[in-house]
This record gives C-alpha cells, structure tokens and sequence, in this order.
C-alpha cells in the first residue's frame, strides 16, 4: 500500500492499531516519511480551527426567509401562467337533441330578421291621373330605365311627414325634377341628382301622408311617368300620372 | 394539480442500520416533523418555512462561511441557497434528510460563486472569514495573534485550491463527516472521494508551505 493512502487512513482513522504502531515505526526510521506524516497531521490539526463558526448576523434568518418567500411566490406566479398556457385535453359529451337546438333558433332568428326588414321597406308609389299636366307621357323614361319612389320608414307617426326617395334612371337627362299634387305640380321644389354620375338621379321629399299623383319633369320640359308605379290614374289628357300612395 | 406524496414509512426513513429502535425513535420523530414542514412548505406556509430557515440557517452559514471565507459573502450564499431551495422543494427526494438536501443545494451556490468571474477577480476578504472563528482564537494575547494569523494562512490557501478540494476538506477534515455521508452530499462514489481527500490534502500542504517565509 502507497505512503499516501496510509497516511489517509491515519487522518481518516480507518487504520486498525498494529497498522497504526508500523506506520509510526516506519516513520521513525524515514524521515521523509516521517515529514509528510508531521505535516498531515499539523494540516488537519489546523483545519480544527475552522470547526467552530460563529453565530450570523441577527438579521439573517429574516433576510433569509424574504428571500425563500419570495422566490416561492415568484416560482408559484410562473406555475400558474404555464399551466394557464398549456395545453390539455378537454372532453365533451353532447346530446344530439341539445345540439340541434341551437340550429333550430338561429334559423329561427334567421327568418324572423329577414321578415322584419322587409316590412320596414315601405312600398312606393302608384298612379292616377289627377289635375296632371297634358303631357305626352309616356310608361318608360328617356333612357327606358326603371324609375321607383319609396317610401323611407313608414314607422313614423300619423301625422309625421313621411321621407320618399324618388329615383329615375336617366341618363344623358341634364335636370330632373318632381312635380306631384303634394308640392301643387311645381316643378322647381323638388330637384333630383344625379351625385354618382351614373345618369340616376336620386333625391328624398318628406311628404304628408295622403294618395298623390306625380311626374318626373327631365330637362324642365319633357313629362315622363313613373314606369315601374303599380298605380296610374288618367290625366284626362291621354296620359297617365304615376299615384303615390302613403297610410 | 397533484401533490407529491411525502408521507413514507418509518423503515424508508434516513436512518442508520446500526441504530437500535430507541436510538431511532427521536429521530423518527425529527424526521416526521420534517416532512410535514416540507409538505406545508409547497402548500406555501410561511410558518414551515420560517422552521426551516431557523433549523438550518446557521448550518448553511458556517458552511458556506468555510467555503468562501467570507462572513458577508457567506450571508449572500444562505439566501441564495433557501430562494432555491423554496423554488424547487417539490423536487425534495424524502429518502434523504431536509439537512443533506438544503446542504447540497448550497454547496451548489458556493461552487457557483467560486467559479463564477467576478469572484475570481476579487477574492474573499478572509480578514472577515477570520473573524467568523472568534471562538477558535483563543484568549490569550499571543495566542489570539497566532490563532488570527494561522486561519488568516489556512483561508489564503484554500482560496488557490479548486472548489471540489476545498468541499471534501471541509467536509471530511472540519466536518468530520463520514464518506457515506459526503456521498450523499456530493454524488459521488466513496473511492472516487478517497482519492479526492488524498489529492486535497496534498495541495493544501502545498499551499501552506508555499505560504511559509
């Protein structure tokens, strides 16, 4: 066995008493050995000096413990947010019944929207002839475009005017005006235009509620009907004036 | 989210073969209370905690202290070993004692504080580390002269030894900590800590006759 691994077991004290005695022995007569042993021995003797520590600062144990509570709580906050974030299975069970339900009330709701919004569309404007201008008019306007007034809302109050849109498709047409029983057939009170330039001229009246009889006068003097009006009535001319009619 | 179960059988528990029942009974009962701090630990008593830090502060102190030689660095290391020890004690194996676990997670922070590159730069004050031996110095004028002088020496030369000579020289020779215990703390294998304690010494009485005049 090597010098030094007998020299640990001394320091270690795993050697066995005559182990010890020959080893001793040994070293009385090598002095090199007996230097190496002197000088293990004085080395761990010295180590025992650093066996007692004294107490720390009062103030550890409460840095301490900020410390560990702090760490804790930050771990703990980081732990919630991963297992907010992670992913994970979920498991469903579905009664076909419950499932179809749903689908059933959104057409439901479907149907009962579009019903409603048709209803709030109000119908426009029909035609007879009543103290009409003499007139040469005719069932198509001057492009042979569809021409139309409806009326806004019709969810206003009885005695509220009503808001009619008037549109005729004329293009090329240079001016368009609405000449009726509700403005006394003047053809300058109300003037469509034609803001997209596309040729149709759009404008909106607020009308008392009433049957009127209207024209559309283009370019201040030819008369043209509404051609889609549902309702017509003689001019006694041999014309017929579109009839607007608002309940 | 699940718990680990900490509650083991006494015949699991850290405890030497050779105890008689009587001898382990105080210690069945140590450890027991330990468990149950750790277990109230994760649920985030701070009560436990405050237990834990009170029984073993000052054990990580005078290590840490004879690690690094220096009592406010020292102080720095303990914090640094409970903050990680309150972060990962779900990870606390119940085979092993509170004290090796908390012990082996600061010998971690000193050998990190060794190596890092700022420590290297600026060793230890080990006038400091000398004065945490106050009791070790004796009364004596002269004595005390020497005493300071000689732990001054001893720091010096465990400062030039690597952190893994520096761990078995306290622990086996300060210490006086059986090889199964430094296993236990280190990892490593009892032969492989042998030799370690061999190589360890020998660079120590190195050091220290280097430092001679």
């Amino acid at each position: 066995m090597k010098a030094d691994e007998r020299i640990r077991r001394l320091l270690d004290q795993e050697l066995s008493a005559e182990d010890e005695a020959r080893l001793l022995a040994e070293a009385a007569e090598d002095p090199a050995l007996s230097a190496k042993l002197e000088q293990a021995l004085a080395m761990q003797e010295a180590l025992q000096l650093l066996r007692d520590v004294e107490a720390p600062s009062a103030s550890l144990a409460a840095r301490s413990l900020d410390a560990a509570l702090a760490a804790r709580e930050e771990f703990s906050a980081r732990r919630r947010w991963i297992a907010w974030l992670s992913p994970r299975w979920v498991r469903l069970r579905v009664s076909p019944g419950l499932l179809a339900l749903p689908l059933v009330l959104g057409v439901l709701v479907y149907f009962a929207g579009r019903h409603t919004a048709q209803t709030t569309i109000a119908s426009s404007q029909r035609a007879t002839t009543e103290d009409a201008p003499a007139t040469d008019a005719v069932d198509t306007n001057a492009a042979g475009e569809p021409a139309q007034a409806e009326a806004v809302d019709t969810n206003d109050t009885e005695d509220a005017p009503v808001p009619v849109r008037f549109v005729l498709p004329a293009s090329g047409a240079r001016s368009v005006a609405v000449a009726g029983a509700f403005n006394g057939w003047n053809a300058t009170s109300i003037v469509l235009a034609d803001t997209a330039g596309d040729g149709v001229f759009v404008g909106t009246a607020y009308l008392p509620r009433g049957d009127w009889t209207y024209m559309f006068l283009v370019d201040g003097e030819r008369w043209v009907s509404d051609p889609y009006a549902q309702n017509f009535r003689d001019d006694g001319f041999g014309g017929r004036n579109a009839v607007l009619r608002l309940n | 989210m699940s718990r680990p179960t900490l509650c083991y059988p006494w015949c699991v528990m850290p405890l030497a073969d050779s105890a008689t029942l009587t001898e382990k009974l105080p210690l069945v009962e140590e450890i027991v209370l330990e468990r149950r701090m750790v277990t109230r630990a994760i649920d985030g008593d701070h009560a436990a905690f405050r237990w834990i830090v009170d029984r073993h502060g000052r054990g990580l102190f005078a290590l840490c202290v004879r690690m690094v030689g220096d009592r406010a660095e020292a102080e720095d290391l303990v914090q640094v070993a409970f903050a990680r020890a309150a972060r990962r004690i779900e990870s606390f194996d119940p085979t092993y004692r509170l004290s090796t676990w908390l012990y082996r997670i600061a010998l971690n922070a000193c050998r990190d504080h060794l190596k890092s590159p700022r420590r290297r730069e600026r060793p230890g004050d080990t006038d400091s580390g000398v004065l945490a031996h106050r009791e070790a110095l004796g009364d004596r004028p002269d004595e005390h002269l020497e005493r300071r002088e000689q732990i001054g020496r001893l720091y010096a030369a465990l400062e030039t030894l690597r952190p893994a000579y520096r761990e078995i020289l306290i622990l086996k020779d300060v210490e006086e900590r059986s090889y199964e215990e430094i296993r236990e703390l280190l990892g490593s294998p009892i032969t492989a800590l042998k030799i370690r304690a061999i190589r360890a010494r020998a660079k120590l009485a190195a050091a220290l006759e280097g430092q001679t005049p």
